[in-house]
């Protein structure tokens, strides 16, 4: 999910900008040197496995997984989701410079709430109900709360101006969230299934 | 002009358009923007066909926020309103000149050379590290992932709108994680044996140790 360039107003743009900037110093400030090889693998394997595609009618949907990275990294989502949306901007024009804080902070901010909220549950022996139960709920979270975001702060710029956009918005991504849902739920299940020590030790 | 003066011209261009106000203004900008495109493809530092493409793929957005914004319903009929187009100009023009300036600028850079001129453009040194730690393994992963796909290609597996599609595609996910942790426990391992990881921690509360209380029988 990418704003384009030229959309936000000008106080939107600025304030998300220093609002992810301080998120990005917090999430760096709290990444060990040592775990730093840690981060950047997992990081870009959730890059990886968000260009993965399911065709949904005529079109298709990709993933988004920014719930489940935010389970699994915590704070360190904020530096990490920079790198890639940076890298996006770059080198396909998807966001942009001037965006980059706004779209972080709507990938990020949700992400970071799936660890605060889920990760808890995860204490123990989880059941595998309790797992698909966390992983859908880190897709229904991240996505969910990545729309709102993004919706508000288009209000936030253009006001009812914006409402058709908003509306495209909700809509383009009501097949996203369904697909996400369910693919973090069966993807955290089978992770904590093959590495359940070194999956546990991410989460908690 | 090297690459990070060529990032920080792109960054400078998208900061322009997004602060520039008048219409008259941006369209300036644009001119210089396209005027930038055309110097890149006269010198052939990109391929036309992929300038063409990219150009293209900036410009579905645009013709989405116009099949969008200039509409109003009003009394239950469609009608053209002068503020959506107003705002809807202004989105294009903006998402071009940043577009264009940065396809322009950063033409035949890779993900590598991207990473190493936003590092030296005055990032924090450890916000750099992961940028380029990051790039590096995207590769690896990437390779991973086709491995991975061809696997289940060669299973007779096709994606399409339904359960079955799902599993795979979450077992997919879930193996991409495994050969990252897997491998992030090597590399872990790695550093160790270089002695560079795993610096010993102060631990947050007194610990007990019974051979340091027995000292206290002396005095």
């Amino acid at each position: 999910m990418h704003i384009a360039e030229g959309v936000l107003s000008l106080p939107v743009l600025a304030g998300c900008a220093a609002l992810s900037a301080g998120c990005v110093a917090m999430g760096v400030r709290r990444l060990d040197e040592t775990r730093m090889p840690l981060a950047a693998l997992l990081g870009a394997a959730f890059m990886v496995a968000s260009t993965l595609h399911m065709p949904v009618g005529v079109g298709s949907v990709h993933l988004i997984l920014n719930g489940l990275a935010g389970l699994l990294l915590g704070w360190a989502v904020f530096p990490l989701f920079f790198v890639a949306l940076l890298l996006q901007a770059a080198l396909f024009s998807f966001g942009g410079f001037t965006v980059l804080g706004a779209n972080l902070l709507i990938m990020a901010a949700p992400a970071l709430l799936c660890h605060l909220l889920l990760a808890p549950a995860l204490r123990g022996e989880p059941s595998r109900r309790r797992l698909l139960l966390v992983g859908a709920g880190c897709g229904v979270i991240g996505v969910g709360g990545a729309t709102v975001l993004a919706a508000l702060l288009l209000n936030l710029s253009g006001g009812s101006l914006f409402d058709h956009l908003v509306g495209m918005l909700v809509l383009s991504h009501a097949p996203v969230f369904v697909v996400d849902a369910l693919i973090s739920a069966l993807a955290l299940n089978l992770l904590w299934r093959m590495l359940p020590d070194m999956t546990r030790e991410l989460c908690l | 002009m090297n690459a990070p003066q060529r990032l920080l011209l792109a960054m400078a261009g998208a900061l322009a358009a997004a602060l520039l106000q008048q219409t008259w203004q941006l369209l300036a900008l644009l001119v210089v923007a396209v005027a930038a495109l055309l110097c890149v493809a006269a010198l052939r530092l990109a391929s036309p066909g992929w300038l063409l493409r990219r150009v293209a793929l900036l410009n579905v957005f645009v013709a989405l926020v116009w099949l969008t914004l200039p509409w109003q319903w009003s009394s239950g009929a469609l009608s053209w309103s002068e503020a959506g187009v107003q705002a809807a100009l202004h989105i294009s023009l903006r998402s071009n000149i940043a577009g264009l300036f940065c396809i322009a600028l950063l033409a035949g850079m890779n993900a590598f050379e991207v990473a190493a001129a936003a590092a030296r453009l005055g990032m924090p040194a450890r916000l750099a590290q992961l940028l380029l730690l990051t790039v590096r393994y995207l590769s690896v992963l990437q390779q991973t992932r086709q491995q991975v796909q061809r696997a289940m290609q060669a299973r007779g597996f096709r994606p399409r709108c339904n359960w079955r599609t799902v599993e795979v595609l979450s077992l997919q996910v879930a193996l991409i994680l495994v050969h990252a942790l897997l491998r992030a426990e090597r590399v872990a391992q790695a550093m160790q044996a270089r002695g560079l990881a795993q610096r010993l921690r102060v631990p947050a509360q007194p610990v007990e140790a019974p051979g340091l209380a027995a000292g206290q029988e002396w005095r």
